[in-house]
C-alpha cells in the first residue's frame, strides 16, 4: 500500500512539473516536443487524479479525516485550484496561467507532504469539518482568481507600455483574465464567507485565543472584505481592469498569508 | 537531377513577372505546352505574386543534361513573354534542389517566414500531378521539400510573430479581447491601412461599423468591407458601444479627443477599448492612453511591432538556412547511395546470367552423369563463391557512393567504370530506379 502511495505521489509530483513545462512551451508558441496542446491540460488533469489517489490512500493508511490534516488540507486546496482552472480555462488561451496552476500544485503537493507527520488538531467537532472544509476550498479558488489578477496586471502593463510586445512569452488575453477572476470570485467568496463565520463561531468556544488565531483572523476578515468590495463595485461601479485586480491580487495574498501562518504553526508542531 | 528556371520579386520587378504570370485555370495547359516544348521529363510550374518558376527533370538515359534542358526552358519562356531572359535564373542539381528547398520553407520570399508560399507549392505540384506531368524524381524532390519546409516550421519560429501593420493590429485586438466575434469595431475614415484592419477584424467575426464624413462615402467603403454605414453623428453613440476603433482620416486636428471618451465612460462600464490610429497627423489625442482600460497604438507603435517580429525572424532565418543546407547534402548523399544500386543490381545480375549458363553447359557435358543432389549442390557452392567474391566491391561502392569527400563526379566516374568493363548499359539503362513510381 505504502508503495503506491510513493508511487502516486511521485507520478502527480512529475505530471504536474511536466504539464507545467508544455504549458509554458505553449505559452512560447513553441512546443520543445511533439506534442499537441491537449497534453499540457491532460497532463495537469493527470497530476490531480493522482493526487487524488495519493490523498486517498494517505487518509485510508493514516486513519485520519482529510479535513483535519494540514498534510491533506493543502492537497485538496491545490486539487481545487486545478479544478477550478480546468472549468473556466476551456477555449479562453490561458496557457500561461496553466503553467503557473501546475506549478503551485506541485509546490503545494511537495510542502504537503513534507508536513505529513504533523499532529491534528484533537477537536473534531462538525463545525469546525465545515470550517476548514469551506476555507479550502474557497482559499484554493481565490488563489487561482489572484494569480490570474496577476498575470493581468503583467499583460496590461505590457500592452499599456507599447515596448516589449512581440517578445517573451504570450500572456492571457486581458478578457478572459477578467472573466475568470469575477467568476473564480463569485464561486470562492461565498465559501470563504462560510469559512469566516464558522471560524468565528469555533473561536467563541475556545477558551484561549493566541495572538497567531487573532491575528489570522483579522487577516482572514480583511482579505474577504477587499475581495467583496471589488465584487460589490463592479456591479455598482462597473469596476474593472487594472485596479480591482489589484484589489483581488491583495486579497488573494491575504489568504496566502493566512495559508503559511497555518503551515509554519504546523511546522512548529502546533498542528492545524 | 533537377532544374529550376524562374524569376522573382528578386530577379524581375512587378512588369516583368506579370508577363508570365498564368491564372491558376490555365497552368495546367500552360504546364503541358511547356513540357511538350522543351521534351523535359518531368515538370512543375510555380506561379505566385512574387515568383513564376519552373522546375523540370531531364530526360533519364543521359539523352537529355541538365544544362540543355534548362536552356530549352528559357527558350520556352522566352517565346511566351519576349524581353524576359535577362531577368531568369537557370539552377541545376545542387543548387536547385536548394533553391526549391528554401523556396518551400518562405526563405526566399518577399516576407521571410509567410506561410502561403507552401500551400501554393503544394497546389501547383498538385496540377502538375494532375497533368500527369510528375515521375519519379520530382516526386521525391518536392516530398522532401514538403518535410524540409515543416521541419523550419517546427524547430525555427520564422513564422512566429506578425510583420504587417493591419496583422499587428489584429494580434494585439486578440491579446486584449480574446475571441474577437460579437466585438465592435468602428472604422473612422476611409484609409487603405484602416480598411485592411476592418477587413481582417471583421473576418475574425467582429461587427464592423463605417463612419464617413458624409453617409454616402460611409455607404460605399461600408459595402466594400460588408459592414454597416453610420454618419458622422452617430459617432459618439458608437464610441460609447465600440470595443476597438480603427480611425485613418485626413483631418488637421484630433477625431477622438479625450473630453468625448470621458463622456462615454459611464456608459462603456468599464470594459476594455483598443485604438489603432493610423493617420499621420494622428487622429486620437494621446492623453487617452493614460486612462485605464484604453490601449491606444499609432501607426509607429505598430511598426515597432512589426519590426521587432521582422528581426527575429531574419535571426531564425539563419537557422532555418543552416536546416535547408543539411537537408540538401542528406537528399543528394541518400541520392548518390541510390543511384548506384541500378549498377550493382545489374552486375549481380550479369554474374547470376553467365554463371548460370556456364553451369547449364557443363551439367550437359562433361558432368552429365552427375546426381541431381550432386547438381544441386554444385549449383548452390558456384552461388555462394560468387556472393563472396561480390560482397566487397558491393559494400565498398555503397561506402563511397554514402561518403560526402567522396564526390559526385568520382561516383559518376566509377559507376561509368563498372558499367563500361563489365557491358552494363543496356541493363542499367532498362530499369533506372524501377522502384519508384509517382504516388497518386
Amino acid at each position: 500500500m505504502r508503495e503506491i502511495l510513493w508511487a502516486s505521489f511521485l507520478l502527480s509530483a512529475a505530471s504536474y512539473l511536466a504539464a507545467c513545462l508544455l504549458f509554458l512551451a505553449l505559452a512560447r508558441q513553441r512546443s520543445p516536443v511533439q506534442l499537441g496542446p491537449r497534453w499540457a491540460p491532460r497532463l495537469l488533469h493527470a497530476g490531480a487524479v493522482l493526487q487524488f489517489v495519493y490523498l486517498i490512500l494517505f487518509a485510508v493508511i493514516d486513519r485520519k479525516c482529510p479535513v483535519y490534516s494540514l498534510h491533506s488540507a493543502l492537497g485538496i486546496v491545490s486539487l481545487v485550484g486545478v479544478a477550478s482552472y480546468a472549468v473556466l480555462s476551456r477555449g479562453r488561451h490561458l496557457e500561461a496561467l496553466g503553467g503557473f496552476v501546475a506549478a503551485s500544485a506541485a509546490v503545494f503537493l511537495v510542502i504537503a507532504r513534507s508536513l505529513a507527520a504533523s499532529t491534528p488538531m484533537p477537536n473534531q467537532r462538525w463545525l469546525m469539518a465545515i470550517h476548514i472544509t469551506s476555507n479550502l476550498l474557497g482559499g484554493g479558488i481565490l488563489l487561482v482568481a489572484g494569480c490570474a489578477s496577476a498575470f493581468y496586471l503583467v499583460n496590461e502593463r505590457r500592452l499599456k507600455s507599447r515596448r516589449v510586445l512581440g517578445q517573451g512569452p504570450k500572456l492571457p488575453p486581458l478578457e478572459s483574465l477578467d472573466t475568470v477572476v469575477h467568476r473564480l470570485l463569485w464561486i470562492g467568496l461565498p465559501l470563504l464567507t462560510i469559512g469566516l463565520l464558522t471560524g468565528r463561531m469555533v473561536l467563541r468556544q475556545t477558551e484561549v485565543i493566541t495572538l497567531g488565531d487573532a491575528f489570522r483572523a483579522a487577516l482572514s476578515g480583511a482579505s474577504w472584505l477587499v475581495l467583496m468590495a471589488v465584487l460589490i463595485l463592479r456591479h455598482t461601479a462597473s469596476w474593472r481592469g487594472r485596479r480591482p485586480a489589484y484589489a483581488t491580487l491583495a486579497g488573494a495574498l491575504g489568504i496566502l498569508i493566512v495559508i503559511a501562518l497555518y503551515v509554519v504553526r504546523a511546522l512548529l508542531g502546533d498542528g492545524l | 537531377m533537377i532544374v529550376v528556371v524562374g524569376l522573382s520579386h528578386r530577379s524581375a520587378p512587378v512588369e516583368v513577372r506579370e508577363r508570365l504570370a498564368v491564372a491558376p485555370a490555365d497552368l495546367g495547359q500552360r504546364l503541358a505546352d511547356l513540357k511538350q516544348r522543351t521534351n523535359a521529363a518531368e515538370m512543375v510550374m510555380l506561379c505566385t505574386c512574387n515568383r513564376v518558376e519552373v522546375m523540370a527533370a531531364p530526360q533519364p538515359g543521359g539523352t537529355q543534361t541538365a544544362g540543355e534542358l534548362g536552356a530549352s526552358i528559357v527558350d520556352a519562356l522566352e517565346a511566351v513573354a519576349p524581353k524576359v531572359r535577362p531577368h531568369l535564373y537557370v539552377r541545376d542539381d545542387r543548387a536547385g534542389i536548394e533553391h526549391l528547398f528554401r523556396v518551400a520553407s518562405s526563405l526566399d520570399s518577399l516576407v521571410v517566414g509567410e506561410p502561403q508560399i507552401l500551400g501554393q507549392l503544394k497546389d501547383a505540384f498538385s496540377c502538375a500531378r494532375g497533368a500527369h506531368a510528375v515521375g519519379p524524381w520530382l516526386n521525391r524532390v518536392f516530398e522532401h521539400a514538403f518535410r524540409v519546409a515543416k521541419r523550419v516550421r517546427s524547430e525555427t519560429a520564422l513564422g512566429a510573430g506578425q510583420v504587417s501593420i493591419p496583422t499587428v493590429a489584429v494580434d494585439l485586438a486578440r491579446e486584449i479581447f480574446s475571441e474577437l466575434a460579437g466585438h465592435k469595431v468602428v472604422l473612422v475614415g476611409t484609409g487603405e491601412m484602416a480598411g485592411l484592419v476592418a477587413t481582417l477584424l471583421g473576418k475574425a467575426g467582429a461587427q464592423v461599423f463605417v463612419v464617413g464624413r458624409t453617409l454616402d462615402r460611409a455607404r460605399e467603403v461600408a459595402q466594400k468591407l460588408g459592414a454597416e454605414p453610420r454618419s458622422w453623428e452617430d459617432f459618439p453613440s458608437l464610441l460609447a458601444m465600440a470595443d476597438i476603433v480603427v480611425s485613418s482620416t485626413s483631418a488637421p486636428g484630433y477625431v477622438v479627443t479625450l473630453e468625448q471618451l470621458a463622456q462615454t465612460r459611464r456608459q462603456r462600464h468599464g470594459r476594455n477599448l483598443f485604438l489603432v490610429d493610423l493617420a499621420v497627423p494622428r487622429d486620437v489625442d494621446p492623453r487617452i492612453a493614460d486612462l485605464d482600460g484604453v490601449f491606444l497604438y499609432n501607426v509607429d507603435d505598430l511598426s515597432r511591432v512589426a519590426d521587432t517580429a521582422l528581426s527575429d525572424r531574419r535571426r531564425e532565418a539563419e537557422k532555418a538556412a543552416a536546416i535547408v543546407g543539411e537537408e540538401t547534402e542528406n537528399f543528394l548523399r541518400k541520392t548518390h547511395a541510390e543511384r548506384i544500386t541500378p549498377t550493382l543490381v545489374a552486375l549481380r545480375e550479369s554474374f547470376r546470367t553467365t554463371l548460370e549458363a556456364e553451369l547449364e553447359r557443363s551439367l550437359r557435358g562433361q558432368r552429365v552423369t552427375l546426381e541431381p543432389a550432386q547438381k544441386e549442390s554444385l549449383q548452390r557452392a558456384l552461388g555462394a563463391a560468387v556472393e563472396k567474391m561480390l560482397h566487397t566491391p558491393t559494400e565498398r561502392l555503397r561506402t563511397w557512393a554514402k561518403d560526402d569527400n567522396f564526390g559526385d563526379w568520382h561516383t559518376d566516374l566509377l559507376v561509368s567504370a563498372i558499367e563500361e568493363l563489365f557491358q552494363l548499359h543496356e541493363q542499367t539503362a532498362a530499369a533506372p530506379m524501377e522502384n519508384e513510381q509517382a504516388k497518386p
